[in-house]
């Protein structure tokens, strides 16, 4: 019986401990991926601007050259573009990035942020979506300051609450 | 009818491990700035450890009645 009581324990201690280690690398993931989003974007820009390439060759051009899951999304919003399954641009954004928030750190406004650039993504001239790209570059700059705020105040935190609820779910049940 | 387990030791050694935990994490709480869910913690505290102990504490008001024959 005593047995069986310490292997609970250390299972209930393990599971919450990975919890809390698991929030806490989203906190601490949100940033850089922000970053690389915003790079990902620059890339973009310069793609549509000076190389002018209609978007699925220019999303395409642009995920060939970055690594991580920001290649996902471009690659997959290419892909929907190219074989034409989908009814819009948009429509084939927002599915590229439905696909990548599952995966990925971000929070329900950084999925708007990208969202709302899909909205005006290839329905209008080149200045004009170089506009919406800006803008929607602003924004991110602007996520990743208050992502970095919530991970200076929250990672150590979410760690310390993992292992410690552990410990008095443990001491109750015992 | 005054009895003495070795189950209230362990009882007592239980909500000394609580009292611990719960005070660390108030102090972890508090550093993040989340005083609210600290005070909560706090007062859910409280409550478990009454939960624990209202059974001793209705055991105790049962002997002091036969002590005094009321």
């Amino acid at each position: 019986m005593g047995v069986l009581k310490l292997i609970g324990a250390g299972m209930i201690l393990v599971a919450s401990t990975a919890m809390g280690f698991s929030v806490a690398a989203m906190y601490r993931n949100r940033p850089a991926e922000l970053r690389s989003l915003q790079s990902a974007l620059k890339l973009l820009e310069s793609e549509i601007d000076y190389a002018s390439r209609p978007l699925p060759e220019a999303l395409a051009e642009v995920a060939r050259r970055l690594s991580g899951p920001e290649r996902i999304l471009l690659n997959r919003a290419s892909q929907l573009l190219g074989h034409g399954d989908v009814s819009s641009a948009r429509r084939a954004w927002e599915l590229a990035v439905e696909e990548y928030f599952s995966a990925s750190s971000l929070s329900g406004a950084d999925r708007d942020v990208l969202i709302d650039l899909g909205r005006s993504l290839g329905i209008s001239d080149r200045d004009d979506q170089i506009r919406h790209l800006r803008l929607a570059l602003s924004r991110l700059v602007r996520q990743e300051e208050t992502a970095e705020e919530d991970r200076s105040r929250n990672e150590r935190l979410w760690r310390y609450l993992g292992i410690l609820s552990g410990g008095v779910l443990v001491l109750i049940f015992i | 009818m005054i009895r003495v387990t070795l189950w209230n030791v362990d009882l007592i050694f239980k909500i000394a491990g609580l009292g611990i935990l719960i005070s660390v994490l108030n102090m972890v709480l508090r550093q993040a700035g989340k005083e609210e869910q600290a005070q909560m913690l706090t007062l859910v505290g409280v409550v478990i450890v009454l939960m624990m102990v209202i059974r001793l504490v209705y055991q105790l008001f049962e002997n002091v009645k036969v002590m005094f024959q009321l």
